[in-house]
């Protein structure tokens, strides 16, 4: 069982066990190919599953809204109480946005490490409870400005970590239904708080700090009613059956340690960019937010100026317009679920024409010549656009790792936010120039792009509803390998992709390098060998694939972190800093992993011993040396940092060949001392004769994996290295 | 009745606005300091309980224009007070019970317990005119004071939007006889004026 695991057979492994498992790994998240998803309180009840969850985190985001809609009504009333400004409170209201804007960020970043999201749910909620009551109290500007911000801050939980708590706590069975009641519950906010204000003024004759303070006590009651509210951890319903699924396939261990390096937020992040649908659904999201945000604001003053409508009329209309959102959102629970569990790519398909429909009934809408016109077809377009939160978000959150959903619910979030900021910009050009019907109308133009935005969306899902199948698969294969008492190889790059732009260089790429290995990559100009080098140092991110190191997995974690890992590349060509010192150089390759002053001294020091010409020049810029000379110094980075595998691309490009020799011999002994090296080269005499084990590229795929005395006899291969290095040479002599 | 009438209680003790207005070790003592410095500068930003109005005031009814209603310029506004002695400007000691009306025209009042003066604070040109600030520098600024229960505006410019109709507010609030704004009531009025840029 101690056998080391050759590269081909841990990816066949793998291949083979993702194959077998992947049916059932898509059921577990919820794709089943057929539209039975039973009745919800059967399914509920076969799961033991509770409503608690879904009406706690319904009601905290109503409670949440209480201070933002009170404050946006009763503006004129505060206003003439502190004596501010318009410019004042806009400036306030704007601050509020930022900041709600920003706090999703954070929201996110608590809880990486650690399943928390129910705590900071509570945390927060008590937060705008008090902000809320503390708004009655406010006496200037500076306390407006900071009950506004605070508020803001607080409120970044509802988008952040709202959804991923529901998508952890209810089985994938569910889910578009709970989505969608969770939508319908929000809202009825929109009712509830016209209500509350109502009530508050009318029958209890209070001035707006009194609005605020009942607002605040019911936001902390409610607070209070949703305390039981519990995390039930990163994947309960969905990771962690389909990795439960791998262990059954296998007959093996059920509950394996994780070893994985932690992605920090930012890779988490950019990780979650690099998802074709996700990095789509954001752009939707954004021209979604063009739309929705200051519609809010400019379909006030559409009713005030066209319609003649009062503040009171107003929360009106905004209350019908929620019912009948919440009658929408509660027939599309239902069928929303059987289109997710037939076909996920239908339901992106149907949140496209669905934007689609509700721009066409906002166009009509705006040119209704009849008030029960205007009313249809703003409150089908509010109905329709309110269905697009449950529909587009259970294809996000399905094709996220769970740990990762709140950093995706921070960047949907954002992309919210700011096309809601672009969005009031650009409405307002509009508004300013065609009246604020025009700018109702001229909503249209970024819809028609948001639509079909969100439906090329679903193109991709399936492919990414596989790959976050074969990356948890993987993952556990590989935890499997380590409980065996195997070890993983030293790196193993499984069907990378990598992209520049819309030009794919690397097309399902593997490539392993085992402890103590000389690899030698061949191939010809533009075949993805360096493409690749950069992939594995974490210069490039691949869009699709894995790269492990040792079994971890460390492909989105960034090139400095992999430094300290144990990775090093010295780049073809420029490897040195030209406007420095050779001293200097030296110097900064032990800063890059915090060495200390002595080993670093000393590191130096074993440089200038084997490589003489260094010492003499060591006070001299880099610029100044010779090929030969720069490569040496190049070289002297493996010597300092010590990695466990060195990625040397080109090393003899440009050489004269006793130069060559000299660093050849060098590259050896760094490998004799335990480090393992990937050479890039296109001489084939130069890789083959350092190498056992050669890989052979073109045209970004893997052509050869094997011995290298195999490739050798690889005519067909090699025939294009050697044809297109004589017609370099001919075309350099000539 | 088209006025959204704001007030402090009755019981209020004065009429001025008071100015007083991964865990690692260390996350406790952080969160605590955030929490003093936010304490410190929420009770920097909110008053005390006294001076602050919780309940409406319904001592003050504007009679006309009624809310939101069409009309044409020149606009004259009425109203009915109770419980409010009308009193000039320094004809007695000030008191939160006497005193006079100030009406602002598509702008917010003043703070509660300042002067309309504030509004001219910062104005070099002002500070350099002698006698200013006067009636006729509150004017041009919308701003008017009187101690009757009616007022015609002298003006009432267009707010330069490219609607046929533009939506005017108008926003009364008490002062004392010294000239400072008695408590945080304020009743406003909003109607519709021709735009006359857009006829």
């Amino acid at each position: 069982m101690n056998s080391q695991p050759t590269s081909s057979d841990v990816v066949d492994e793998i291949t083979a066990t993702t194959e077998a498992v992947r049916d059932e790994a898509l059921g577990k998240l919820g794709v089943v190919g057929d539209e039975e998803t039973g009745r919800f309180f059967d399914v509920m009840r076969q799961h033991d599953l509770r409503l608690y969850p879904l009406v706690a985190l319904g009601l905290l985001s109503v409670v949440d809204t209480f201070q933002g809609y009170a404050f946006s009504v009763l503006t004129p009333e505060i206003s003439a109480t502190l004596g501010l400004s318009v410019g004042a409170i806009g400036a306030s209201v704007a601050l509020s946005g930022f900041s709600s804007a920003l706090s999703p960020l954070p929201m996110a970043a608590l809880c990486q490490n650690k399943a928390r999201r129910a705590l900071l749910c509570l945390v927060t909620a008590f937060g705008w409870s008090f902000l809320t009551l503390g708004t009655g109290f406010v006496t200037s500007l500076s306390g407006l400005l900071l009950v506004m911000v605070a508020n803001g801050l607080t409120s970044g939980s509802v988008t952040t970590l709202h959804t991923p708590l529901l998508m952890d706590s209810y089985h994938p069975q569910t889910r578009v239904r709970v989505l969608s009641a969770y939508a319908a519950v929000g809202s009825a906010g929109a009712v509830a708080s016209p209500l509350l204000v109502v009530a508050c003024t009318g029958l209890f004759d209070l001035t707006w700090r009194g609005v605020f303070v009942v607002l605040g006590a019911v936001s902390t009651l409610t607070s209070l009613l949703a305390l039981r509210l519990r995390d039930p951890g990163f994947g309960a319903w969905d990771t962690e059956r389909v990795r439960q699924t791998v262990h059954e396939h296998d007959d093996g261990p059920t509950h394996l340690a994780s070893r994985d390096v932690a992605l920090r937020f930012w890779e988490i992040c950019r990780r979650l960019l690099l998802i074709p649908t996700t990095k789509r659904l954001l752009v939707g999201f954004a021209i979604f937010g063009v739309l929705t945000v200051p519609m809010a604001v400019f379909f006030s003053f559409f009713l005030q100026r066209q319609w003649d409508l009062s503040p009171a009329e107003r929360g009106l209309f905004a209350a019908a317009q929620a019912v009948v959102s919440i009658v929408a959102l509660l027939l599309y629970g239902s069928r929303g679920e059987k289109l997710f569990r037939r076909d996920p790519t239908r339901v992106l398909y149907s949140s496209g024409l669905l934007l689609a429909v509700a721009l066409v009934s906002i166009v009509l809408g705006a040119l209704s010549p009849t008030f029960a016109g205007m009313t249809v077809g703003f409150c089908l377009s509010s109905a329709l656009v309110t269905i697009l939160g449950p529909s587009i978000g259970i294809a996000m959150m399905s094709i996220t790792p769970a740990a990762m959903r709140p950093h995706l619910g921070a960047l949907t979030g954002m992309s919210v936010a700011s096309g809601g900021i672009a969005g009031a910009l650009f409405l307002g050009g509009i508004e300013s120039r065609y009246g604020i019907a025009g700018a109702m109308v001229s909503m249209a133009v970024p819809g028609v792009i948001g639509s079909l935005v969100i439906a090329s969306a679903g193109r991709f899902i399936r492919a990414d509803l596989d790959r976050m199948i074969e990356e948890v698969v993987e993952d556990e294969k590989i935890r499997s390998i380590t409980a065996d008492g195997r070890r993983p190889p030293l790196l193993a790059c499984r069907g990378v992709d990598f992209s520049y732009g819309q030009v794919q260089v690397l097309h399902k790429v593997d490539f392993t390098v085992d402890d103590g290995e000389m690899v030698a990559l061949l191939g010809v100009n533009g075949a993805g060998k360096s493409t690749l080098l950069n992939v594995i140092s974490g210069i490039g991110l691949p869009s699709q694939g894995t790269v492990r190191l040792r079994g971890q997995d460390i492909t989105y974690i960034d090139a400095e972190r992999r430094v300290g890992l144990g990775i090093t590349q010295i780049p073809g060509g420029r490897a040195v800093f030209d406007t420095m010192t050779v001293e200097e150089n030296l110097r900064s390759f032990g800063y890059t992993v915090a060495r200390s002053r002595r080993h670093l001294a000393q590191s130096i020091d074993e440089c200038y011993e084997r490589f003489p010409p260094l010492l003499a020049r060591r006070t001299h810029n880099a610029a100044s040396l010779s090929g030969g000379e720069q490569q040496m110094l190049a070289l002297c980075k493996a010597l300092i940092l010590q990695p466990a595998l060195l990625l040397i691309d080109e090393l003899s490009l440009g050489l004269a060949p006793v130069v060559v020799g000299d660093l050849l011999e060098m590259v050896r002994r760094i490998n004799a001392g335990g480090t393992a090296v990937v050479i890039v080269e296109q001489s084939i005499n130069v890789a083959l004769s350092l190498a056992t084990h050669a890989y052979f590229m073109e045209k970004g795929q893997i052509r050869f994996d094997g011995r290298s005395s195999d490739l050798l006899a690889r005519d067909d291969l090699l025939r294009a290295v050697f044809l297109t290095g004589a017609g370099a040479q001919a075309a350099g002599s000539a | 009745m088209p006025v959204i009438p704001w007030t402090p209680s009755k019981n209020s003790a004065t009429n001025r606005r008071e100015m007083t207005h991964t865990a690692r070790p260390g996350w406790g003592r952080r969160i605590s300091a955030a929490g003093a410095v936010l304490a410190t500068l929420a009770a920097a930003g909110c008053g005390s309980m006294g001076n602050l109005a919780f309940t409406q005031d319904h001592r003050l009814a504007i009679t006309a224009p009624e809310h939101r209603a069409h009309i044409d310029r020149p606009v004259t506004l009425r109203w009915q007070i109770t419980d409010f002695r009308i009193a000039a400007p320094s004809s007695e000691p000030p008191s939160r019970s006497a005193g006079y009306f100030a009406l602002f025209v598509d702008r917010s009042p003043v703070p509660p317990g300042e002067t309309t003066d504030i509004v001219a604070e910062g104005d070099p040109e002002c500070a350099r005119t002698p006698g200013c600030p006067d009636k006729r520098y509150f004017a041009e600024r919308g701003i008017y004071t009187t101690t009757q229960n009616q007022l015609t505006l002298a003006s009432v410019p267009d707010l330069g939007t490219h609607e046929p109709n533009e939506l005017h507010t108008v926003t009364i609030v008490l002062l004392d006889t010294e000239g400072d704004r008695i408590g945080e009531s304020a009743w406003y009025v909003e109607f519709w004026l021709p735009n006359r840029d857009e006829r």
